[in-house]
């Protein structure tokens, strides 16, 4: 073999020892959706919703990270006096946001459509209090860049300190249904 | 060099080789693992202002959550103050209210029984007059407190004006207190004229005072009943 013929396999060598071209090992998901609340109270049933849900994730070599909130001024039950005591017991003024953090280790990002079922350990802040359970999550990958996102779970309004309201004398019921969904979107 | 060549081309492409190899094996195609289902539901509760700790200590929003933009760390101590204020008294109203409309029932059965007493099939004997009268002046009393504690109810957050139970719960106070009203004027009006033993529209008189006192006992059943919708 010539020196030419060494230059050559050096050159080749070096072109396959050069760094190959980035591939995504992170990535963020951005999105927006609804979420509702339901309260029984032995007289009638309450419903609020909020459009104001806003979602941001990260896909690591760890795993996903989800951080979810909304305004808790954002929410309506349709009766104007009720939503203003809603945020009088829930100390709005110090406490503007009801939040939700979740992990899920080892997960990846899908690349083709495909629905799952996932059970996620979220921490729920309201009223300032976090409280810590997992929860189930479905999620709908349209593709591999768009996804629809589905909850619900139950809520503890004494676990957050929360003072249940009382109407005639009679406290609402203790348990606090969330739904929601949200549309997110994968982020460079 | 003939013999050395090669060995040294082999030595560079096996040291590119791992490289190369462990870019072109990191692409995701790993199926998206799923954990195992807790049996418990385990719920931890953290003290207040604490931030989230552990896994869960991040924030994925830029902004800081608390306090809430445009309120300030002392205006949002005075409007939990007024919050703080506002729930206690509305809860005292809440049980005004309802000893109010409780007393309100009784004047109106005793009053009814005045009224046949003293102008239907009735001995005409005036055993309800004072009974009556007392019960007509604990309802005024209280009624004016139960307004009292609601309208010194501070309001710490926004209440758009709208048709919902609030503003029912108004509109039927409201009418409570012009019925209430009328009936304090039309109550001592009735009660001077029989005093001076004038007869005259006597009647008619105690029978507007009937019909405006159930029409007051029907507006402030109204204003109690409309939160229950």
């Amino acid at each position: 073999m010539t020196t030419r013929h060494l230059l050559l396999v050096l050159l080749f060598a070096s072109l396959l020892a050069q760094p190959a071209p980035a591939l995504a090992d992170s990535a963020k998901l951005v999105g927006k959706g609804s979420v509702s609340y339901r309260l029984v109270h032995k007289f009638h049933k309450v419903t609020g919703n909020s459009s104001m849900l806003d979602v941001r994730a990260v896909v690591d070599d760890t795993g996903l990270k989800v951080m979810a909130r909304t305004p808790v001024t954002s929410f309506s039950s349709g009766n104007a006096n009720r939503d203003a005591h809603a945020l009088e017991v829930l100390d709005a003024a110090h406490f503007p946001f009801v939040s939700v953090r979740a992990t899920l280790s080892g997960f990846r990002l899908p690349t083709q459509p495909q629905t799952n079922k996932l059970r996620m350990e979220c921490q729920v802040e309201l009223h300032g209090v976090a409280v810590t359970h997992p929860v189930d999550v479905t999620v709908t990958w349209k593709d591999s860049k768009t996804a629809t996102v589905a909850f619900e779970f139950d809520e503890s309004l004494t676990a957050h300190k929360v003072e249940r309201p009382s109407l005639m004398y009679v406290a609402v019921d203790d348990k606090l249904k969330i739904t929601g969904q949200a549309n997110l979107e994968v982020r460079p | 060099m003939s013999t050395v060549t090669p060995f040294i081309a082999s030595v560079l492409l096996l040291a590119a080789a791992p490289a190369w190899a462990a870019k072109t094996t990191k692409a995701p195609s790993k199926p998206q693992p799923v954990p195992a289902a807790e049996p418990d539901r385990a719920v931890t509760a953290a003290e207040p202002d604490q931030p989230a700790r552990g896994a869960l200590d991040f924030n994925l929003f830029d902004e800081p959550g608390s306090p809430a933009a445009g309120v300030a760390a002392s205006d949002a101590d005075a409007i939990t103050d007024k919050a703080r204020t506002r729930r206690s008294r509305l809860r005292t109203h809440q049980v005004l209210g309802g000893t109010t409309w409780t007393v309100m029932a009784a004047t109106a059965v005793v009053g009814q029984l005045n009224y046949n007493d003293s102008y239907g099939s009735g001995a005409g004997s005036g055993k309800w007059l004072w009974p009556h009268r007392i019960l007509s002046y604990s309802t005024a009393l209280l009624f004016a407190g139960t307004a009292t504690f609601a309208l010194i109810a501070p309001e710490p957050y926004e209440r758009p004006l709208a048709l919902d139970t609030a503003l029912l719960h108004r509109i039927a106070v409201v009418g409570a207190t012009a019925g209430l009203l009328t009936q304090v004027v039309l109550g001592f009006m009735t009660a001077r004229q029989a005093d001076a033993g004038n007869s005259r529209d006597l009647k008619t008189m105690a029978k507007t005072h009937q019909i405006v006192g159930y029409a007051t006992l029907g507006f402030l059943t109204l204003a109690g009943a409309v939160w229950l919708f």
